[in-house]
């Protein structure tokens, strides 16, 4: 009988710390370990007391590439809780925010990670030699998403202008201005990205996954919306009843399952369960015979770049109507609450949920995007390397990393966040 | 010179900060070879001569990597607040052990270790301060190696670069501000943007702590405001005073 164990004690260019083991007997796929061996950061912990005021700060440091989606679900969080009205154009200029927080974080991805995959480099590094001028393009979009994330956070990682209730500064129509000028200005950069992305040879392996996402039914919400699976529909408030979270023994992050099933977030899910493509953006994707819903997993990197495009053209839209925004003083009307938001990161659904008591923090709980793909991640390897296993082990190694990468997992997230009871 | 980029426990801000010199990296590479940097690497080499090391170890498997690290490295950079300070994360040390373990029902994957500012395991070359860093200091710094120059700390606070800026003062407008005995550097970004300052980057050396608190009490601030506020960022260096006011 032949015996084969695979092991990748460290898996490189995720974000966070992450092993592999595969094992194959006679040829035939007989284990998976996707396992997490990242230290706790014990977030809900220390967030217990806490005066609601810091939570959002403090949510912000659970992750440095996702910092302003769990900053904005952090302070929508507690507003709900402490049923605090936010003015119309500051959820507009949150929506901004998230947006070029979003394109950042999408290419920071395509390029740095998931790119030297699919062009037989070692890294970006290695890119920068033979294909300087794709590496200055990709530092060049990621200069202008973090220019204007920081236009309206004041900084790009860790932004420091959210309050609960609204912003701390002024954001003034000229401010408005120059991000929708920027956003113009890189708009043919991020559709070159997208034919690029949608040209790569993705491993083919498909499934029918459980795919969720926040929906509206007219739009391809970020900020606001109900929770959709593809079963099921709820809103954010009800996701306890639908998302349950579970530890399996090789791993220190949580794992979550929805009604029973593994299921996927991110960019694939976002535009599987919602049919808003903007033109410009659908018949890109066409002009490549891609088209949404798509079951091939892989495609999540394609996804992604079509996503850029789409929020491009949506955030000038949002910020041709966005007025100017003047800090006002805040009436928080109770001190005592319960409040819960989901809002989408761009890994996928974020959820935080906090318990007030006169005005600190008796409960926090935070189901991070990688919490709740990881076990879809195992399962989809599980599937696609039972596929090849008769393959060497150097190609199933670059295949399943392959897979992993296209998930974008972001490690400290999922293992920063454990409930207190 | 080789440089490698390390990560311990954290948010990984400061790999993505280091990033962000986006175009100037390919001229840093002019003098450097990034030799290890897990988040962008597939092959990571060692030793190399300046290591940049964030965040802080939770577990002993970490505390063996930045010992090994320090090992194999001429120069080692905290880089960031959890390197330099222990973080937020340093938060959990203010809670029982017994409390602590609850949040995994009693049965933690392994002992947790308490997260603490790098230098109280291993000699720390330079600091760079802040959360995220500064991408200004750290491009100073690096042009100090290389140079052969001495890099030096800013050795004063974040209001004297906050009234430089001519900022209203956020303590006079009755906010809870950390500015007067925080290091700065950060050219009071966060109070030019009307938030009043955390203080991710930590104290300075003359910073006048029990001054600063006496200040806050007679703004109005209880001990559990000010108890709470010192804790964000900096527990770990400054938990003798928390512990003096405590008793106060």
């Amino acid at each position: 009988m032949a015996e084969r164990r695979i092991r990748i004690d460290e898996i490189t260019k995720i974000e966070g710390h992450a092993n592999l083991t595969v094992e194959i007997e006679d040829e035939e796929l007989k284990r998976v370990i996707f396992g997490v061996h990242e230290g706790s950061r014990y977030f809900e912990a220390f967030m217990k007391g806490k005066s609601y005021i810091y939570l959002h700060e403090l949510a912000g440091r659970i992750c440095g590439i996702c910092t302003v989606a769990h900053e904005l679900a952090s302070v929508k969080a507690v507003e709900n809780a402490l049923g605090i009205q936010v003015p119309e154009n500051a959820e507009k200029l949150r929506e901004l925010m998230l947006i070029s927080s979003h394109i950042q974080s999408h290419i920071l991805h395509l390029y740095f990670l998931a790119l030297p995959d699919y062009m037989n480099a070692e890294s970006v590094i290695s890119l920068t030699l033979t294909h300087k001028n794709l590496v200055k393009k990709a530092f060049r979009i990621k200069e202008a998403t973090n220019y204007m994330t920081s236009l309206i956070g004041g900084r790009a990682v860790q932004p420091c202008t959210l309050k609960v209730g609204g912003f701390t500064k002024r954001i003034s129509k000229e401010c408005i201005e120059r991000y929708r000028k920027k956003m113009k200005e890189i708009y043919p950069l991020l559709v070159e990205t997208a034919e690029l992305f949608l040209s790569l040879e993705y491993p083919p392996y498909e499934r029918d996954n459980e795919y969720l996402a926040l929906y509206n039914g007219k739009s391809i919400p970020l900020y606001d919306g109900k929770i959709k699976s593809t079963h099921v529909e709820f809103p954010a408030e009800k996701y306890m009843e639908h998302i349950k979270e579970y530890i399996v023994d090789y791993s220190t992050a949580k794992r979550s399952r929805i009604d029973g099933k593994d299921y996927m977030v991110g960019a694939l899910s976002r535009l599987n369960l919602n049919p808003y493509l903007r033109d410009e953006a659908r018949e890109l994707a066409e002009s490549y015979r891609i088209s949404f819903p798509n079951n091939r997993v892989a495609l999540i990197n394609a996804a992604q770049a079509i996503e850029n495009v789409h929020y491009a053209l949506e955030s000038l839209e949002i910020a041709d109507s966005t007025k100017e925004y003047e800090p006002k003083k805040i009436n928080v009307g109770r001190i005592d609450g319960e409040g819960i938001a989901a809002i989408e990161a761009p890994r996928g659904l974020l959820i935080h949920h906090y318990r007030i008591k006169k005005g600190r923090c008796t409960y926090a709980n935070i189901i991070t995007p990688t919490a709740m793909n990881t076990e879809n991640i195992e399962r989809n390897l599980q599937g696609y390397l039972s596929e090849i296993a008769c393959e060497s082990d150097d190609v199933i190694r670059v295949e399943a990393e392959k897979l992993i990468r296209a998930y974008d997992p972001c490690i400290s997230c999922s293992v920063h966040v454990v409930r207190v009871k | 010179m080789k440089i490698g980029i390390f990560s311990l426990s954290c948010c990984e801000g400061c790999s993505v900060q280091f990033l962000n010199l986006e175009e100037k990296i390919l001229d840093l590479l002019k003098h450097f070879g990034i030799e290890n940097f897990r988040l962008a690497k597939e092959y990571n080499e060692m030793p190399v001569d300046i290591a940049f090391v964030e965040g802080t170890p939770t577990n002993r498997e970490e505390i063996l990597k930045l010992l090994k690290i320090r090992k194999d490295c001429n120069v080692l950079v905290a880089l960031g607040t959890c390197a330099v300070t222990g973080g937020v994360s340093a938060m959990v040390n203010t809670m029982s052990k017994k409390e602590a373990m609850e949040v995994y029902d009693g049965f933690p994957p392994e002992m947790p270790v308490d997260p603490k500012p790098l230098d109280y395991y291993v000699d720390v070359d330079y600091h760079l301060y802040g959360c995220p860093f500064s991408k200004e200091e750290l491009m100073e710094l690096i042009t100090s190696i290389i140079l052969g120059k001495k890099y030096k700390d800013k050795e004063y606070s974040v209001c004297v670069e906050c009234s430089l800026r001519e900022n209203n003062c956020l303590l006079d407008q009755g906010y809870l501000c950390l500015g007067p005995i925080t290091r700065g550097g950060c050219k009071a970004l966060c109070p030019s943007n009307g938030k009043p300052c955390l203080g991710c980057r930590g104290p300075y050396e003359d910073a006048n702590i029990k001054g600063h608190i006496k200040v806050l009490q007679d703004i109005g601030f209880s001990k559990e405001e000010i108890i709470e506020a010192l804790s964000l960022f900096s527990y770990e260096k400054l938990k003798e005073v928390i512990g003096w006011l405590k008793e106060e």
